[in-house]
């Protein structure tokens, strides 16, 4: 049995935040890391152990991409998670896997499945 | 026959310059029959401009052996200008040498005159044509005034011209522009706007028409202060010509002004021109018109659109988060109620706490509300009958961005259910003190319980407690929970950077 993948979540609206702790326990997975600004999401996705992340694509009116950035370079995988829907995204992130909001425990566990068995 | 009758005859020695002429030609002249008509008095009778192309055509003809055949003008001893065609032959003798010179003479004035009028009226209407072309395809204000000026200038026969037109902008309001033609700018920047005066007031207002030989003596001249005639230094005008310049719906879009420093420069037919310009220039501004208000009004409705849309989209991702949370409120509240009834009446409370905030918020224009306020309304229901139960102490100044505001909503109800459920609050003689202080770029909030049961330290983390404490991530905030022997004691410290 390999150790349980570790999530970072960035999510700045804390109820959510919360939501997306008990269904990742639930399907699991540890928690790696939690941040809830921009900030500390980017100093958390340079240096955190984790295997993969859960960006919420609007931290407070800033937009997450700085964050995803970082963490293609460090050849981590990450899931959107957004209410904008997948046009609110750019260009470059149109293919990354995307949650919308409101999340179901379903689509997540078959998303972060497929995410990691794609690593 | 009557070609025959006016043709007069002639006969000059070159050597000599004694000259024979019969009346008819005298008549051409301008002379009376037997009249003495010297060689001199023709040469001094002709035309000054036309003078020296006589003499070389003379001198050709009888070089070459060729017929003479000139068309020019001469004046009469009355003054009068006329044209002649004179034609001859030199006659020779057995060396070569011209002996005599004969021939006849034919006055063309009239001829002239009409063919003077007919190429002045093709050039007329070659050009008239030629604005009508570039009005119809131009659509550019500038232009089209431009145009009109510089046209109706050249052929009006004035020294300066000038098209003064209303212009709207973009704010809707409406101001005069001027174009000129024939003079620099200069010449006219240091005077105000044509005003509302005894001589302009006329055209401005679309009454018609003003062509004067001599402004100067027109009753309306001069009648206005502060100049009582043209300012100083105005270039000379006397020739005046105004034609009011009037668009399809009946609106005045402008004038044209021409001047002259001669009288009676302006005739019938310069007048009849101009107006015909006039008219072609209010249907291309008109046209201008439209298409710019056209162009106006989609690039507003675009405006409008990509504000719909941005809009429509923030609304979007507000709607979906505020899902997600009420999501993670029922999944929480469900995991920690141990029947349907007690689920339903937390998620109530919880879900109404939320909709307390954002009523508080959208009362604000989402851009913060007042803290005191806030507090006031999630105890309201709190409250009881009689004296409240609690007291609130603070600067009522005080104030708190839209997600500080819901996150303290959250967590002053969660607060509140506890102390009616196992607090302060549930007993008659419980009371609870909130107050607030902001300074040194830190907002402190204090919870304080007391004269309820006696409280410990829950073994178990519900859900409220894990809520108040997630929020301070949110925050920033550091939140103490302390289970006192007189009730709980809740102390919110967060740090606030910038003043809201």
């Amino acid at each position: 049995m390999p150790d349980p993948a570790r999530v970072l979540i960035v999510e700045d609206e804390y109820l959510i935040r919360l939501l997306l702790e008990d269904m990742l326990s639930e399907l699991g997975y540890t928690i790696g890391a939690i941040a809830s600004n921009l900030e500390d999401g980017k100093s958390k996705a340079e240096t955190a152990e984790i295997d993969i992340a859960i960006l919420d694509v609007n931290i407070d009116g800033k937009q997450v991409f700085p964050i995803a950035e970082i963490l293609r370079g460090r050849g981590k995988p990450f899931i959107f998670v957004t209410g904008y829907g997948a046009q609110g995204l750019p260009e470059n992130y149109r293919s990354n896997p995307t949650l919308q909001k409101p999340m179901q425990m379903h689509d997540l566990k078959t998303m972060l499945v497929r995410t990691l068995g794609a690593r | 026959m009557l070609a025959a009758a006016s043709l007069g005859y002639w006969e000059l020695d070159p050597h000599s310059r004694d000259l024979i002429v019969s009346d008819i030609y005298r008549a051409n002249w301008g002379r009376a029959p037997r009249e003495p008509f010297s060689y001199n008095d023709v040469v001094a009778a002709i035309h000054p401009d036309d003078r020296e192309m006589h003499e070389r055509a003379v001198a050709e003809a009888v070089a070459n052996r060729g017929d003479l055949d000139i068309e020019y003008r001469n004046i009469w001893p009355d003054g009068s200008v006329h044209w002649v065609r004179v034609r001859g032959r030199a006659i020779y003798d057995e060396n070569g040498k011209p002996t005599r010179m004969a021939g006849t003479s034919f006055e063309i004035t009239k001829r002239k005159e009409s063919d003077v009028a007919l190429h002045e009226e093709t050039q007329t209407l070659e050009i008239l044509n030629k604005i009508g072309q570039t009005l119809n395809q131009d659509l550019t204000l500038d232009h089209i005034v431009q145009t009109v000026t510089d046209a109706a200038t050249r052929l009006s026969g004035a020294q300066f011209g000038a098209f003064f037109h209303n212009v709207i902008d973009d704010k809707g309001e409406s101001y005069l522009l001027w174009t000129l033609s024939g003079v620099p700018r200069e010449a006219f920047d240091k005077f105000p706007m044509p005003r509302n005066t005894a001589v302009f007031d006329p055209t401005f207002q679309g009454q018609g028409l003003i062509r004067s030989d001599d402004i100067t003596k027109d009753p309306r001249y001069g009648k206005n202060h502060p100049y009582y005639s043209k300012p100083k230094g105005h270039p000379p005008v006397t020739s005046y010509l105004a034609v009011p310049v009037i668009s399809r719906a009946g609106v005045v879009l402008g004038g044209l002004f021409f001047g002259h420093k001669d009288p009676g420069v302006f005739t019938a037919r310069a007048e009849r021109i101009v107006t015909g310009i006039a008219a072609q220039a209010a249907v291309a501004m008109d046209n201008a018109r439209l298409l710019k208000s056209a162009q106006n009004e989609l690039a507003e409705r675009r405006r409008a659109e990509r504000q719909q849309e941005l809009l429509l989209g923030e609304l979007n991702h507000r709607v979906k988060n505020t899902l997600a949370i009420v999501l993670s409120i029922a999944t929480n509240t469900l995991r920690h109620s141990r029947s349907a009834e007690i689920f339903r009446n937390s998620f109530e409370t919880r879900i109404l706490a939320l909709a307390e905030a954002h009523d508080l918020l959208s009362e604000g224009n989402w851009a913060g509300t007042s803290l005191g306020m806030l507090i006031e309304r999630v105890l309201k229901p709190y409250r009881g009958p009689g004296e409240p139960r609690y007291t609130l102490a603070g600067d009522p100044d005080v104030r708190v961005r839209p997600k500080e505001a819901v996150a303290l909503v959250m967590a002053l109800n969660e607060l509140a259910t506890n102390a009616l459920k196992y607090g302060a609050l549930s007993r008659p003689e419980g009371h609870v003190a909130i107050d607030w202080r902001a300074e040194h770029g830190k907002l402190s909030i204090g919870w304080r319980e007391s004269g309820g049961p006696p409280v410990r330290q829950p073994t178990r983390q519900g859900f409220g407690t894990r809520l108040i404490k997630g929020l301070a991530q949110d925050l920033s905030a550091q939140v103490d929970l302390q289970y006192e022997r007189g009730g709980l004691i809740c102390t919110i410290d967060m740090q606030r950077n910038d003043e809201t």
